[in-house]
């Protein structure tokens, strides 16, 4: 196989684009650090937007069955349609397997700025309840830092993303830096009044990183609904319009695109990793970046195939696995469990044509919190999004003009959908499959994981506490789903080299940087240690800029 | 006759007919399969009640068949359990097709009030007091 060597050496190579990818770029290379982004993907262009497109411009309708042959499983995400599937991958040149047990689902989307595109964009800090969750129920390990830690980190994200919200004074739900909240919805007041006044739990609107003014060059949102199209304002976060555009204004960062990478390359004698190969996703010829730090923010599951992938003789069970806990504890919040209903003395007229607010309510947790009661079935705890709008009534009986009418009158709906903590736990990993490679050639993953009783029990309380919060804003026709959805659906992948003081229990230390050697890093989620209940993007935003300002001090010393 | 030309116009009138059939070309086999099996069905149905395929009765009898298949069926009479009834999911099926193709057509989201306006200032939010909802 032909092979090329990169000229330049560059002191970082990041790999992925996305929320972690794009501010470790950022980060370093406004620090003077020459920087290079691989990105598996393509670029994107704000031409291929098309939030304001309407459905009946497109071929299918935005039923297209094209999807269904080339993203089996991409599909299961509700923000993968006919409008923006290509961003998605295409799950015949990039499968892995599951124990037919055990399904898991993988949504993933290789082009720049990665799932940062489609997200949800809910924004949510943990707190000490989380980092230290440990101590507070003996249940797995802490995290190696505490929230004090953090918190001035969550501050520079939040400040320079953007994300609105409301204080709450909530102890497991720390507050941010807010810009003004987005309005609620008749039925959503009533149910904040309702379920302070009889359970003490709050209800608020949700914290999303959504401008609603305008803030750093970027406009408020004009509320046209599907952010998963694109924005051609900008107003939700997605990295290549943000943190990307920022590193590559400095001159110091290099974005190569298409570059799929295999493997860290290590250098056996010194311990220490050289840089990456990568294939060219579209001329499949080999490429080697050399660099002095090696940085993954691949996501979650993919830096760590990355690292499996680059098993060396002195790491044969893969790089920077002497723990043998890489793959290990891997997380994905429960979720599938809530119930909905209908508002029905709630007065409204719903038009196609009003605003459209891309963003819910949230229900802070109130399960096991650090003053008590515990729960006598399970640890941990879980928060809600939801929302309370008329909805067009599509499943309404019958026919003819009385359907046609039902549509257009449409109901009041209300729902409660439940996020719960996944607990780390050691037989829930992935791993090379031997027999599996993607179209490039590259050995795929087996991923095996299940939530166990603690999810299912947690759920099945979601589902009830759910419907007695309906039921207090006077809901009817409440239907309860009490059953935990398949992992991966929560799209929150979490875990896989976590981080810890002890070499022995972890794979990162504090910093992100691998205990084996010194100079990788993996930034992603992987290094969670828990997976607490909230939303975990700006929590990943956050641990990168923390690391990144550690690896600029140790580099400016030569210490990496 | 599911959704009909009322003030506002139909499937008909969108031509609903002609973009199932380019969708449907493009789906898989299991998927075109089932929606044949449900025209066949109502077909099938018709045959054995009024001797004639849905598409040839007369409306009134159109209108009694689609009555009888277009709600749910309790399947427990006096205590009872009955066999299964196929209809409704049959009906099901093609409504949703139907309905699909209708509300994502430019009439249909016309009838819904889309008016291609995508720039608004603000939401409205709740717009009363506190403490005022019941």
């Amino acid at each position: 196989m032909s092979q090329e060597a990169l000229s330049q050496k560059y002191d970082a190579i990041v790999v992925g684009s996305g929320a972690t990818g794009g501010w470790a770029a950022k980060r370093l290379a406004e620090a003077g650090m020459k920087v290079a982004l691989l990105e598996a993907g393509r670029n994107i262009s704000p031409e291929e937007f098309t939030e304001h497109m309407p459905a009946y411009k497109l071929e299918y309708r935005n039923l297209s069955p094209e999807i269904v042959r080339t993203r089996p499983i991409q599909k299961m995400c509700y923000a993968c349609m006919e409008y923006n599937y290509d961003w998605f991958v295409d799950d015949l040149q990039n499968p892995y397997s599951s124990p037919p047990d055990k399904p898991f689902t993988w949504q993933r989307l290789r082009i720049v700025g990665g799932r940062t595109l489609v997200w949800g964009r809910q924004s949510y800090r943990l707190s000490d309840l989380d980092f230290k969750a440990a101590s507070l129920d003996g249940y797995g390990a802490d995290w190696p830092f505490s929230y004090k830690d953090i918190a001035p980190y969550y501050d520079l994200v939040e400040g320079y993303v953007g994300i609105s919200g409301m204080t709450e004074g909530n102890e497991a739900l720390p507050d941010g830096q807010f810009l003004p909240p987005m309005k609620m919805t008749c039925g959503e007041v009533l149910l904040r009044e309702r379920v302070k006044a009889k359970f003490g739990r709050t209800v608020t609107i949700g914290r999303t990183a959504i401008l609603t003014k305008n803030h750093n060059g970027r406009a408020a949102c004009h509320y046209c609904g599907p952010c998963e199209r694109g924005c051609s304002t900008f107003s939700y976060f997605s990295s290549p319009f943000t943190t990307v555009a920022d590193a590559l204004k400095t001159g110091n960062c290099t974005l190569i695109t298409n570059a799929v990478v295999s493997q860290v390359d290590m250098d056996s004698k010194e311990n220490r990793a050289r840089g990456v190969t990568y294939i060219d996703r579209l001329t499949r010829k080999t490429y080697q970046a050399s660099g002095r730090t090696v940085i993954l923010c691949a996501q979650a599951l993919e830096s760590t195939r990355i690292l499996f992938n680059s098993k060396t003789r002195e790491y044969p069970a893969g790089l920077a696995n002497s723990s043998g806990l890489l793959g290990r504890f891997l997380m994905d919040h429960a979720v599938g469990a809530g119930a909905s209903a209908e508002l029905p003395d709630m007065e409204f007229k719903k038009s196609a044509s009003d605003p459209n607010r891309p963003n819910g309510i949230y229900v802070i947790r109130f399960r096991n919190l650090k003053a008590g009661p515990r729960h006598p079935r399970f640890i941990r705890g879980y928060g809600f999004q939801g929302g309370a709008a008329p909805n067009y009534a599509f499943g309404a009986e019958g026919f003819g003009a009385s359907y046609k009418n039902a549509v257009k009158k449409g109901v009041y709906g209300i729902h409660l959908g439940g996020f719960g903590e996944s607990l780390a736990r050691l037989d829930n990993y992935c791993e090379i499959d031997p027999a599996l490679k993607d179209a490039w050639g590259i050995p795929a993953l087996r991923i095996s994981m299940t939530h166990g009783s603690n999810e299912a029990a947690m759920m099945e309380d979601a589902a009830v506490t759910a419907a007695e919060m309906l039921e207090a804003a006077g809901a009817r026709n409440i239907t309860l789903n009490a059953k935990l959805a398949m992992p991966g659906m929560a799209i929150h992948e979490l875990g896989t080299a976590r981080m810890g003081d002890d070499p022995k229990k972890s794979v990162l230390n504090a910093y992100n940087q691998a205990h084996d050697v010194k100079n990788l890093f993996v930034f992603d989620g992987a290094c969670f240690v828990s997976s607490g209940c909230q939303n975990p993007t700006l929590t990943m935003m956050a641990i990168t800029v923390r690391a990144c300002d550690h690896l600029v001090e140790r580099f400016k010393k030569n210490e990496v | 006759m599911i959704l009909p030309k009322t003030d506002t116009p139909g499937a008909k009138e969108a031509l609903v007919n002609r973009f199932i059939d380019r969708l449907l070309a493009a789906e898989t086999r299991e998927t075109q399969q089932r929606f044949l099996a449900s025209l066949a069905y109502i077909d099938g149905e018709c045959m054995a009640r009024y001797r004639a395929a849905f598409v040839y009765l007369p409306a009134e009898s159109q209108t009694e068949f689609l009555k009888l298949i277009a709600y749910p069926h309790s399947l427990v009479t006096w205590g009872e359990k009955l066999a299964e009834f196929e209809g409704p999911a049959h009906f099901e099926n093609l409504k949703s097709w139907i309905s699909r193709a209708y509300y994502n057509s430019e009439i249909g989201m016309k009838e819904l009030g889309w008016s291609g306006n995508v720039f608004h200032d603000d939401l409205e939010g709740c717009p009363h007091p506190p403490e005022t909802h019941k």
